[in-house]
């Protein structure tokens, strides 16, 4: 693997409908598990989304692993090391979890052989191997959930996109679901956009809060734990940084 | 593969799939002659569900298609796989099997055919152009499928949009040429027939060609460019090909033609037949002999009859004379047959007085035993004296008045 960022998006400027949501964006993304956090409608699932698809970008670049994204029949090198769950997981009626996971991996370029290896892998990794023959819309929404966590790791993917992965999930599903990315983290960059601050307090390596179209701030969970200067009464830890980047950034004093 | 199998097991292709076995089988085995057991008719029955066949191909397709695009959409855009494969994989899987379904069903009611003595054959290409029709139809729905916003109709109404268009078209009175490129048919096969195998080709073609043009534009990713635009050409050249072919020969893709393999049994007169038709054979010839006696002497007596089909290569050789027979359902079906000769040979076509063809009307249906009537020889006077004539009498008095039939000329006073 080259040495430098997995992914640099530079310069982007991404819109929903006519709206502008970001201009001029840039963002790095190395070796493991960056969190995105910011409040709703900010544009963290806009940001996924081009990353996940960037032909969609009207402006900017992207670069993975250093080479840049090529529009068309180029494309093909990004997607197969790239790997993305969206925030609206929607299985094929019919397929069974196998079907589902094998199916993506297929679509990503692997060839029977390696598939079946990989499907296996992936299954038992998110402790999915028993439910392999169910269909998956018969399945409850947080199993349903990590059956698309499978299909963003299936391949093998150097960078990783989840939206909001961990909705949803009961506890152990969660536990089961963090431990997983905690150990993919170490070999790929793993982007996840969430709510739940929790989770970042978890497993991320590093916060990203965007807000307005901009980051405004860029660290570590330890970092933004440490910005909680204000003592807001009822929350703590990275709950608390957060809020405390959001108004700082509202009213602009920071 | 993983995509195949789960189409075929969990998709509504596998409702497709049954449909048209159901629906060709039956439809072949159910289209019979009556008394005859004919490959031309097992092809007739493919024919006649040509148009249920594309409904059903085009709105499964459709179903699975816009259901298929929409929990796909994301796997498909991020997929690194080409798209044009991707597609073209998924439209397999879903149009293959109901061509194959097609083929099972011949290959069931060939079997059938196999075990019951059906005569003929079929024409390979004819079946061909019927399984073509319903790849492109599944093609159709296909495309409409994947365009659409995903709703639980979009199956249905592909299906309702190309009948309400097939009916349309033949309420159009648009020329048969341009309604053979529509992927139903309505063409008739007979034992009596030739194939036109270009007309035949040539519209297999353009539904297959059409086929891949369509696919082939909904696979393509981005806007056709000059490589898209060389992919397509070859498909487009054949569609225009192909298609003025169908128009220029109005769609015609069966002429007039006696293969004369004929059985023949009897004297006064010799009756040959299609073996087809055999099973009728004695029967028939007993009722021309009937009517060889009656009209013994005169030029309207048969020496040798030939089947034919009225009108479309009614050819007999020399000495001979053409009997036509469509079905055998009841007796009267066979004295039609003498009846239909005795109309082509007999006096009808010289008849413009009002009496001479009364009379003459009431002496053929005497003739042949076959009464327009349902009261039959009873129905008034002039037809009860013909018929309660011995045969000696009969033959006698038509010969006598022979002449005054064939000019149509016969009055009151000739009658018996």
């Amino acid at each position: 693997m080259k040495k430098g960022p997995v992914l640099r998006a530079i310069d982007l400027s991404l819109q929903r409908g006519s709206r502008f949501i970001y201009e001029d964006f840039s963002i790095d993304l190395e070796i493991g598990l960056t969190a995105v956090l910011g409040p709703n409608g900010v544009g963290k699932t806009t940001l996924l989304e081009a990353l996940s698809d960037p032909a969609t970008i009207r402006r900017g670049e992207v670069r993975l692993n250093d080479e840049p994204f090529e529009r068309g029949s180029g494309d093909a090198p990004y997607f197969a090391r790239t790997g993305f769950l969206p925030q609206k997981w929607t299985s094929y009626r019919g397929f069974s979890v196998r079907d589902t996971v094998s199916y993506v991996a297929w679509l990503k370029g692997l060839d029977s052989r390696a598939s079946n290896d990989a499907v296996a892998r992936v299954l038992r990794d998110l402790d999915l191997e028993h439910l392999a023959r169910e269909r998956v819309h018969k399945l409850s929404g947080g199993i349903q959930q990590r059956v698309g966590l499978a299909e963003a790791f299936v391949h093998d993917p150097l960078l990783v996109l989840l939206d909001e992965p961990t909705v949803g999930l009961d506890p152990e599903q969660r536990s089961i679901v963090r431990r997983y990315l905690k150990n993919e983290a170490k070999t790929k960059a793993i982007v996840l956009s969430t709510h739940l601050t929790d989770d970042v307090e978890a497993i991320a390596d590093r916060v990203v809060v965007v807000l307005k179209g901009s980051i405004v701030f860029d660290g570590t969970p330890d970092e933004l734990v440490a910005l909680n200067t204000a003592a807001e009464n009822n929350t703590a830890g990275i709950e608390a940084g957060y809020l405390e980047v959001i108004r700082l950034n509202s009213t602009g004093a920071l | 593969m993983v995509v195949i199998r789960s189409i075929l097991l969990r998709s509504p292709v596998a409702v497709g799939v049954i449909l048209i076995l159901i629906l060709e089988i039956t439809s072949a085995l159910g289209n019979t002659t009556p008394g005859f057991n004919l490959w031309a008719d097992r092809i007739n029955g493919l024919t006649n569900t040509s148009i249920l066949a594309a409904v059903v191909a085009a709105g499964v397709s459709a179903l699975e298609a816009n259901r298929w695009q929409a929990s796909n959409r994301v796997r498909l855009r991020t997929a690194s796989r080409s798209h044009l494969r991707v597609r073209s994989y998924h439209a397999g899987a879903v149009l293959l099997p109901l061509a194959l379904a097609f083929w099972v069903a011949v290959a069931a009611v060939a079997a059938h055919a196999a075990f019951t003595g059906t005569y003929g054959a079929p024409s390979m290409l004819w079946l061909v152009s019927l399984c073509c029709a319903i790849v492109l139809a599944g093609t159709i729905g296909y495309v409409v499928g994947s365009v659409l916003p995903h709703r639980w109709y979009v199956g249905p109404a592909a299906a309702l949009a190309l009948y309400a268009a097939y009916v349309l078209l033949l309420a159009s009175r648009a020329p048969y040429g341009i309604v053979s490129l529509f992927p139903a048919s309505s063409n008739y096969d007979s034992v009596f027939t030739r194939k036109i195998l270009a007309t035949l080709g040539s519209q297999s073609i353009f539904f297959l060609s059409l086929s891949a043009l369509l696919l082939l534009l909904l696979g393509l990713k981005t806007i056709p460019l000059l490589r898209n635009l060389f992919l397509a050409a070859p498909f487009v050249i054949l569609v225009v090909a192909s298609g003025l072919t169908v128009i220029t020969t109005n769609g015609q893709v069966t002429t007039g033609n006696n293969p004369r393999d004929f059985i023949c049994v009897g004297e006064r007169p010799t009756l040959c037949l299609n073996p087809g038709y055999a099973a009728a054979i004695d029967p028939l010839q007993s009722e021309y002999r009937r009517f060889a006696d009656l009209t013994a002497g005169t030029p309207l007596a048969p020496e040798r009859l030939e089947q034919n089909v009225q009108g479309i290569g009614d050819e007999p050789v020399a000495g001979s004379r053409s009997a036509y027979l469509e079905q055998w359902a009841a007796p009267d079906d066979l004295t039609f047959s003498v009846f239909r000769y005795v109309k082509k040979y007999g006096s009808a076509s010289q008849c413009s007085n009002a009496e001479g063809s009364y009379y003459g009307a009431e002496v053929d249906s005497w003739l042949s035993n076959f009464y327009e009537s349902t009261y039959g020889s009873a129905a008034n006077a002039v037809s009860r004296a013909l018929a309660e004539q011995t045969p000696e009498q009969g033959t006698a008095w038509f010969r006598a008045h022979y002449d005054s039939y064939a000019s149509c000329s016969l009055t009151a006073n000739d009658m018996p």
